[in-house]
């Protein structure tokens, strides 16, 4: 081919504007501040309700069943905070990598993302069983004094979570769509690349 | 990396480099404050990353990469044809006369909207390749071998040259 449209396109290409750095050194300092913030804040929260967490189970009794779920409740935040800080941190690190690694990566992650929120879904199931199991056998096994106060403190905490299983249930419906999405388009790009 | 140092060397990309960030940003996005954002995105990616240089390869590369990764995450964000909203460019000309502005600055987003019209591998290699780098320098940024640049780029100019509606 001609090499004169090759040497235009490049004298066209090279032409643009002076970029403003100062402005954009300012944009991304904010930006850097506002994540730093939002990282204090999400790591704050969470110590709150590991605080609280502790104090609940200062306050009941040796022996309770109740402390075992608040045991649950601490793994639980603990290992969220380390989940949302390794996210972070993973699609950080893999800005460097080669473009076609990048998009395997973020089809993995969205197959992994759907992966996560079932078995999310299954420890949801497994968990209400096993309540269910021990309700029945607080409600078949003890004496009626002991039998009401236990059965009524489960029923109010099964009660509670009936609006966070709605809210996990409609942000499921939200973002698997989304992941799915997202990973046909990574599949798509990837085959872009390659092709001619 | 000392952080003085990494505020250093990302100084030192930046004013180095900010033309090759807001060019590669263009070709990925046509809407001028996407594009914006996108060029914002690229240069504190770039910042995450500037531990991760080894100084193996030339700063100039190691931008062109983090640039390309960000503008692939962000055809992934926006979830459409990365081809689409062509003529909602409204870029600043630098050029002094109206008639030669306004020349060079419609032949300028014709070359953009065709570039961001081909496939995803021949666009970054075309958009590499205009930036002045060897191939291979792209094929490093790719992680590509030599040769599939220069049979990616040889199909991109050719592709170009009917987009852009050049005689052959």
């Amino acid at each position: 081919m001609s090499r004169e449209p090759w040497n235009e396109w490049k004298d066209a290409w090279h032409d643009t504007p002076p970029v403003d750095i100062e402005r954009l050194r300012r944009h991304i300092d904010d930006k850097r501040r506002r994540m730093c913030w939002f990282a204090i804040a999400e790591v704050l929260v969470s110590l709150l309700v590991l605080a609280h967490l502790a104090w609940r189970y200062d306050a009941v009794a040796e022996g309770s069943p109740w402390r075992a779920l608040i045991l649950c409740g601490i793994g639980l935040v603990v290992a969220s905070q380390i989940l949302m800080l390794a996210l972070r941190r993973g699609t950080w690190r893999s800005t460097d990598t080669a473009p076609a690694d990048l998009l395997r990566l973020t089809i993995r992650r969205a197959e992994n993302g759907v992966r996560l929120i079932v078995a999310q879904w299954i420890s949801f199931g497994v968990v209400v069983a096993v309540f269910a199991a021990w309700y029945a056998w607080v409600r078949l096994s003890l004496d009626a004094a002991a039998q009401s106060r236990l059965a009524h403190a489960m029923e109010i905490s099964a009660l509670a979570q009936v609006p966070l299983a709605i809210a996990f249930g409609a942000w499921t419906a939200w973002y698997v769509p989304r992941l799915r999405r997202r990973r046909e388009d990574a599949r798509r790009l990837l085959a872009d690349l390659d092709r001619d | 990396m000392s952080r003085a140092a990494r505020e250093q060397l990302f100084d030192e990309a930046l004013r180095s480099h900010a033309g090759l960030v807001a060019r590669i940003a263009r070709t990925y996005e046509a809407d001028a404050a996407r594009c914006e954002e996108l060029r914002q995105d690229i240069a504190l990616a770039l910042w995450r990353a500037l531990p991760a240089f080894r100084g193996e390869a030339s700063l100039a590369t190691f931008v062109a990469r983090i640039a390309h990764n960000r503008g692939v995450d962000h055809m992934l964000a926006r979830q459409r044809d990365p081809g689409g909203a062509a003529l909602a460019e409204d870029y600043p000309d630098p050029l002094p006369e109206p008639v030669q502005r306004v020349e060079a600055g419609e032949r300028q987003a014709r070359l953009f909207a065709a570039v961001r019209e081909l496939p995803l591998g021949m666009r970054q290699v075309v958009t590499l390749a205009l930036e002045g780098f060897s191939n291979v320098e792209i094929a490093g940024v790719l992680d590509i071998e030599a040769n599939a640049v220069d049979a990616r780029l040889s199909r991109a100019r050719r592709r170009l040259r009917d987009l852009l509606g050049e005689p052959s």
